[in-house]
């Protein structure tokens, strides 16, 4: 899934993902690609509705933004589906994102640095391609040249 | 016979304003994309976790705020 067109005209690159419960119960989520963000992190409703008891989660973390400090509990995802790649029991925060932000949580460094990324504002489109030799860097050029 | 629900734009355009979290079980995925289709709605409501739980009995679901969208600004 190298090319992932998107809206700009709202101002973010929000993209679609999947995420599985333990019982493999899939989960359709609407995500925020943000290179400015180091963690990846979900909705509270999202998380529990996967089945993730999240206040039982014995591990937080101390998240620094540019505007505030908190502590959020980080919990263990089953499966995360980007991109076409699985991410298999990936640590994740679980984000106090205000309800009226369009995304069910946020795609940070974690993920996206395990792919080659290009951005076409202009377009709106998004090229993808997970690290992975000669044979997907060309792919990603291929992709890149034709996002032009 | 397999029950194909509504589709799920329409859902959401029904609950458009309402300010809530709408959880919607889905039931059917374009072929091709795997885009969720149809589904049929389990709950209504503006809170976070009981959206969640709702969602717990669900298959395959997606959970969609319907009310104010602000622009999103994250620094």
């Amino acid at each position: 899934m190298p090319t992932i067109p998107f809206d700009a005209s709202r101002r973010v690159i929000l993209v679609r993902a999947i995420a599985h419960a333990i019982d493999g119960r899939p989960a359709e989520l609407n995500v925020l690609v943000d290179t400015g963000a180091g963690r990846t992190g979900f909705r509270r409703s999202t998380l529990i509705g996967l089945g993730i008891d999240v206040d039982a989660s014995e591990q937080t973390i101390r998240l620094n933004t540019a505007s505030e400090s908190l502590t959020v509990p980080v919990v263990n995802l089953p499966i995360l589906r980007v991109f076409g790649v699985d991410f298999l029991n990936m640590p994740v925060l679980c984000l106090p994102l205000p309800p009226t932000v369009p995304a069910d949580g946020v795609l940070g460094f974690d993920v996206l640095s395990r792919f080659w990324l290009f951005v076409n504002y202009k377009r709106g489109l998004l090229v993808a391609e997970p690290f992975g030799g000669f044979l997907s860097g060309a792919k990603f050029l291929w992709q890149v040249a034709k996002a032009m | 016979m397999e029950h194909k629900g509504e589709p799920i734009e329409q859902i959401l355009e029904r609950y458009k304003g309402q300010n809530a979290f709408v959880v919607i079980e889905v039931l059917s995925v374009d072929p091709k994309t795997q885009k969720p289709l149809t589904g049929r709605v389990i709950a209504v409501t503006p809170d976070e976790t009981e959206a969640g739980l709702a969602a717990r009995k669900a298959k395959h679901f997606l959970i969609r705020w319907v009310g104010e969208v602000a622009e999103v600004i994250i620094v």
